[in-house]
C-alpha cells in the first residue's frame, strides 16, 4: 500500500456484509479493513446482513464456510452487478459478475490488496450508475457531437452559481467544484478535463452542458484557443525558497501534507 | 528548512483563524488584543498575524499566515503576500456590504492572485442566504475580469477548509 493516499472528501462509505465467514475470517477481514481506512484507501461500513436488494452492499464478502446454513447467493443466484469477494475457490463466473477472490487460509496481506481493487471497482460501479440518470436525449446529443467535441477547448466565462453543482451524489458534485477550479485557472478541452479529474468523459461533458446552456463557458476551437488564451505570467512573486521537484513536486507534498493526496 | 507559504485574508470575524486552526499541525499563534471598536462584534482582533503550519517533510514545511481584517493594518498585507502560494479569501456574509468588502481585497492582493491563485469562501450563510446574493460576489468579479472559486464554506469544520485548499491547489496544478 502506498502512503498518502486519502479517499475524497464527502465520499460516501463503502459498505460490505460477510457471509459463510468462519469468525476467525471475519475478524481477520474487519481488521484489515479497519487498516485500510486509516490508510485512507476508503471509508467502510459494515452492514450485519446481506439486505434485500433495494438496499444491497457495495460489497459482499463469501466467506470458505459454505457448509452452514446461511443462504449463499451461489450463481446463478449472484446478482451481476454485486461486487463479491470470495473467499476460497471461486465458482466459474461469466464476465458479468465482478468477483474478487482470497485463497485459503486468509492472509493480511493478500486481503489489503484485493481491498484496493474492491474500492476501485465500487467507484466505477457508482460513476457509471450515473449515466442512467442523464436524460436520453442529451446522451444521444453527445453522441452525435462526438468528433467535433474532442477538438473544443473550454473557456470559463464566470463562475457559476451554485446551483450548477448539485449532482446525484457528494462524490460527482465534488468533482464538479473541481472542474470549474480548472477552468478558472485555464482553458483546456474535455479531454484535459476528464484526465485531470480522473471522471468519465460523459460526467465532464454533463457539467459543461450544464454551464454551456446559461452562458457560463465558451468553447472554441484548438486553433483559436490556442492564439487567444493569454500566456500563463512568470510568478512576480516566486515561493520564497526552491522546491526539491520543482511546483509540482511541492504541490504534491502539500496534498500528502494535507491529506488530500489522491485527488 | 524549506518554507512556503499560503495567505488567509479577509474581513474581521470572517473566520481567518478558525480556518488556520482547523488545519494547523500546530497550536495557531496569535497575535491577538482586546478590541477599544464595539463595532466589530468580538472582544479580540487580530493586530499582526496568525500563524498555524503543516510539515511537509523534515526539513520542508507549509506556512498558514492570516492577515489582520482590519483595513487601516493594509501595510501588513503586502509583506505578507510576498513569497505566497496563494490567497484564500474569507468574506463575512453577515456583514452590511460583502461585495464591496470582497472587492477591498481583491484590489488590494491582485499582483498576487493574478499570478498564483485564490479562492474566495464565504462565511457566516443562514437561512437568509439564497443564490441570487451569492451571486452578487461573482457580478463583481466578472467586472473586474477576475474568475475564481467561490464558494460557502463554515471554516469550522476541518473538511471545508481542506475543501478550499483542494480548490486552491488545483489551480496551481493546472498551471505548471
Amino acid at each position: 500500500m502506498t502512503q498518502g493516499d486519502t479517499f475524497p472528501l464527502n465520499e460516501p462509505p463503502v459498505s460490505y456484509a460477510a457471509i459463510c465467514c468462519p469468525y476467525r475470517d471475519l475478524v481477520l477481514l474487519k481488521s484489515v479493513i479497519a487498516l485500510s481506512e486509516a490508510q485512507g484507501v476508503a471509508r467502510w461500513q459494515y452492514v450485519q446482513s446481506p439486505q434485500p436488494s433495494s438496499s444491497r452492499p457495495d460489497l459482499l464478502v463469501i466467506g470458505a464456510d459454505r457448509s452452514s446454513a446461511q443462504a449463499t447467493p451461489l450463481p446463478p443466484n449472484l446478482d451481476p452487478e454485486q461486487v463479491v469477494l470470495w473467499i476460497g475457490e471461486a465458482p466459474t463466473l461469466n464476465n458479468a459478475h465482478r468477483v474478487f477472490q482470497c485463497k485459503t487460509p486468509l492472509h493480511a496481506f493478500q486481503l489489503a490488496e484485493q481491498l484496493r481493487e474492491i474500492v476501485a471497482a465500487v467507484r466505477q460501479h457508482r460513476q457509471r450508475s450515473v449515466l442512467t440518470t442523464l436524460p436520453q436525449n442529451f446522451l444521444l446529443q453527445e453522441a452525435a457531437a462526438h468528433t467535433s467535441l474532442e477538438n473544443l477547448m473550454v473557456k470559463l466565462l464566470r463562475w457559476p452559481p451554485v446551483e450548477s453543482f448539485s449532482r446525484v451524489s457528494e462524490n460527482e458534485d465534488r468533482a464538479f467544484w473541481r472542474m470549474a477550479s480548472m477552468l478558472s485557472a485555464r482553458c483546456m478541452t474535455v479531454a484535459d478535463l476528464s484526465r485531470r479529474t480522473d471522471c468519465p468523459r460523459s460526467i465532464c461533458l454533463e457539467f459543461l452542458h450544464r454551464l454551456s446552456i446559461n452562458g457560463y463557458v465558451e468553447l472554441q476551437s484548438v486553433g483559436s484557443a490556442a492564439t487567444e488564451q493569454p500566456a500563463l505570467p512568470e510568478p512576480k512573486t516566486a515561493p520564497a525558497s526552491p522546491a526539491p521537484g520543482g511546483m509540482r513536486g511541492l504541490l504534491r507534498r502539500i496534498r500528502i501534507g494535507l491529506g488530500l493526496a489522491s485527488a | 528548512m524549506l518554507e512556503h507559504k499560503i495567505l488567509f485574508t479577509g474581513t474581521v470575524g470572517a473566520g481567518k483563524t478558525t480556518a488556520i486552526q482547523a488545519v494547523s499541525e500546530i497550536p495557531v499563534v496569535l497575535t491577538d488584543v482586546q478590541t477599544s471598536d464595539p463595532s466589530i462584534g468580538k472582544e479580540s482582533t487580530t493586530v499582526a498575524l496568525d500563524y498555524g503550519e503543516i510539515s511537509l517533510g523534515q526539513s520542508e514545511r507549509l506556512r498558514l499566515y492570516g492577515t489582520p481584517g482590519q483595513e487601516r493594518f493594509a501595510f501588513m498585507w503586502k509583506v505578507l503576500a510576498q513569497g505566497a502560494l496563494g490567497l484564500v479569501i474569507l468574506i463575512d456574509n453577515s456583514r452590511p456590504n460583502p461585495a464591496q468588502d470582497l472587492a477591498l481585497y481583491l484590489d488590494h492582493f491582485q499582483t498576487l492572485i493574478r499570478n498564483t491563485a485564490c479562492v474566495v469562501a464565504i462565511t457566516k450563510t443562514d437561512a437568509g442566504t439564497n443564490a441570487a446574493s451569492l451571486r452578487t460576489f461573482s457580478d463583481l468579479m466578472q467586472k473586474k475580469q477576475l474568475i475564481y472559486p467561490i464558494i460557502v464554506a463554515d471554516v469550522r469544520e476541518r473538511q471545508q477548509v481542506l475543501r478550499i485548499l483542494d480548490l486552491l491547489l488545483v489551480q496551481m496544478e493546472v498551471r505548471q
